[in-house]
């Protein structure tokens, strides 16, 4: 045993991807704030290359605030939304900015430096907003670092765990092609765009360990389980060995399921269930067809529109993408959710237009969704739909409309629909694809029978219809304790939806992120599920379940506990009678 | 052109977002704003400019609008200003 072993460190984060690594660590800040002397001043030519490097970083500080400020809609007062928005306009003040470059064409600076004695400046005379301004100068400096520096710094035929403070998708756009081994982040949480990235890389991803960049340091060890959160610095030779023996069980495991993960897959009684997967990105694509997954049960087209904030895509981009989806899902079916937009997720641009939304003391209940549609349907709608039927003629697709709470929104967008047919002309397809609603709101479950003269399939977004039916916000901490997707009301609403749906022969899917927990996957089959649309790392994984599962038993188990009047009961009964494990 | 003084009311003064909320307000109308304090005069469609002023609790602020809007612009900037920016 070495003499010199290091303190033992452990903590526990959030588990993003699952996966069991042992590696030594290199460690990044991205956010780091120094003050640099300066060496030597720079030449004419280096200050047009500085200028240019400093505009490219203040857009990326602005789109960079845009996606923070819409990440906080909803989880916050609108008081504290004001200071994204006075981030905003520092970034976007001329004198501000002017500042910055005389210091770099006139006193010589690197637009790193000029940034940082500006901002310090600023910050000593305006000792309110000292703590904000050097935010905003520290934002800047971050797209400043040197990202040849980075790129050199990762190792190179080595493989590591990446320990650092934030998650940008550049990073992970950096580690895609290295041989990362794992992640662990100080921030972050599930719903951040880096992290959703970050399980592309298919590793092992913890995030919210704070301290942990000042902790470790570069060629620790670092063992970690991404299936639990679990993170040992340093690890004493027992617990290393007990995470390799973990490790070992974890890659049986892994390679065990994989197997059969592009078999369909059946019950033991032979009823067959499709997996279908939800997908953001394109860059998801591999990953989704690589998972085994036999559709694409929700493809979130919100991103597209989020991504850039200076322009939405138009028609042609959006069909490049949407036919490039269509074409690698190789005649598996594609369903397309019109832009979900609203309560969190907010573009400040359209079209490069700003958007000046109005903030409302109760987005959850407000403008969202198809309703938010209603207003732009010129500009984003019939676009959108025109794109979609174009890549339709590459592949099955589907059509799905969010937050749909009127029957008359259905009857509203099937003429819309209509309309986008027509103004494409000899473009638009032969055969009209599918149009279905999510059924997200309780008023969509209780009418239907009433949708179903309109609509073709229907698909179930558990999330949204746990909020609305238990009335909870579960990012309201006082009251999140009460947001339970095992609640009876919750399963009752989705029993009620595939009876209905059956009985007016409609195709119904679930696509919340409920369908990705094993013991409800059990239950939503019980019930008489049949497509379940999850997130593809789950794919293989459910498959496996499902095959050793017994439908009739199933329906056994779904008829009782449809009648359990707590989440708790129903949780506690489904984890004794469900199987769920590794054959 | 219309010259009035507004009063800062709120306990932190002009930080951050009280700024940022005058220079949204002055943003949605055409005429030109600028403020004065102490001999400090700034543009209040500048966000820098604005906080420049460091205004504290209680001190006046000499608003010089100038353009077609200036009136309904003031009444927008009374009222912010009167509401505290909505702070305390």
């Amino acid at each position: 045993m070495s003499t010199e072993q290091k303190k033992e460190i452990v903590k526990i984060g959030i588990s993003i991807s699952p996966g069991v690594a042992i590696c030594p660590a290199f460690v990044y800040r991205v956010l780091k704030y120094q003050d640099i002397k300066q060496d030597s001043q720079i030449s004419d030519q280096e200050v047009t290359k500085q200028i240019k490097k400093l505009s490219f970083a203040i857009s990326h500080a602005k789109a960079t605030v845009n996606m923070q400020r819409n990440r906080m809609i909803g989880k916050t007062k609108k008081y504290h939304l004001g200071i994204f928005e006075f981030q905003t306009y520092l970034l976007e003040d001329s004198s501000f900015i002017e500042k910055i470059k005389t210091a770099i064409s006139e006193q010589r600076m690197t637009a790193y430096q000029a940034v940082i004695e500006v901002t310090n400046d600023l910050a000593q005379k305006m000792k309110q907003t000292f703590e904000d301004i050097k935010d905003v100068g520290n934002l800047i400096c971050s797209f400043l670092s040197d990202e040849e520096t980075y790129l050199t710094a990762i190792p190179e035929n080595k493989p590591f765990i990446f320990v650092s403070d934030i998650l940008t998708p550049s990073i992970v756009s950096f580690l895609v092609n290295s041989e990362v081994q794992g992640v662990i982040t100080e921030l972050g949480g599930k719903t951040s765009h880096a992290v959703i990235l970050s399980e592309s890389l298919r590793v092992p991803v913890v995030v919210n360990t704070p301290g942990i960049t000042v902790e470790v340091q570069n060629e620790d060890i670092i063992g970690m389980d991404g299936d639990c959160g679990k993170i040992v610095v340093n690890p004493t030779p027992r617990r290393l060995k007990a995470f390799e023996r973990l490790q070992k069980w974890h890659n049986r495991y892994t390679r065990r399921i994989k197997r059969d993960a592009h078999k369909q897959a059946r019950t033991e009684d032979k009823y067959k269930i499709k997996i279908w997967a939800n997908i953001e990105l394109v860059s998801e694509l591999d990953y989704v067809i690589d998972s085994g997954a036999e559709g694409i049960g929700l493809y979130r087209t919100e991103f597209l529109f989020l991504e850039n904030p200076h322009k939405s895509p138009d028609i042609n981009e959006q069909y490049q993408i949407y036919r490039e989806v269509v074409t690698g899902m190789d005649g598996r079916p594609v369903t397309f959710r019109i832009l979900d937009i609203g309560a969190d997720k907010i573009p400040y641009f359209i079209n490069g237009k700003k958007v000046d939304w109005v903030e409302e003391p109760n987005p959850a209940l407000g403008y969202r969704g198809v309703r938010l549609l209603r207003g732009h349907q010129d500009k984003i709608i019939i676009p959108q739909l025109k794109a979609i039927l174009k890549a339709s003629a590459y592949g099955p697709v589907k059509i799905m409309l969010p937050m749909v709470s009127l029957v008359e929104e259905a009857m509203d967008f099937k003429l819309l629909m209509e309309e986008a047919v027509k103004s494409l002309g000899s473009e638009a397809p032969r055969r009209k694809p599918p149009l279905g609603i999510m059924l997200e709101t309780p008023s969509s479950v209780l009418l239907i029978d009433k949708f179903a003269k309109y609509v073709d399939f229907f698909s179930i977004g558990t999330n949204d219809l746990t909020q609305y039916v238990l009335a909870v916000d579960r990012n309201n901490a006082q009251v999140a304790y009460m947001w339970d997707h095992y609640h009876p009301a919750v399963l009752k609403l989705v029993s009620d939806s595939i009876i209905y749906a059956r009985e007016n022969k409609k195709l119904i899917s679930i696509c919340g992120e409920a369908a990705s927990d094993p013991y409800l996957a059990a239950l939503f089959i019980g019930l008489g599920a049949n497509i379940l649309s999850i997130s593809p790392a789950k794919v293989a994984e459910l498959k496996h379940y499902i095959r050793q599962w017994n439908q009739q038993q199933l329906k056994e188990i779904a008829a009782e506990v449809i009648n359990y009047q707590s989440a708790q009961e129903v949780r506690t009964f489904l984890k004794r009678k469900v199987k769920v494990g590794i054959l | 052109m219309i010259k009035q003084d507004l009063e800062v009311v709120n306990s932190l003064g002009i930080h951050a977002r009280p700024a940022a909320l005058i220079v949204k307000t002055a943003n949605n109308y055409n005429c030109s704003v600028f403020l004065e304090k102490d001999g400090i005069k700034v543009d209040a469609k500048s966000v820098l400019g604005v906080m420049m002023l460091a205004a504290p609790k209680g001190s006046s602020i000499t608003a010089e609008l100038s353009g077609d809007d200036e009136q309904q612009c003031l009444e927008a900037l009374e009222e912010i200003f009167a509401q505290g920016f909505n702070e305390d």
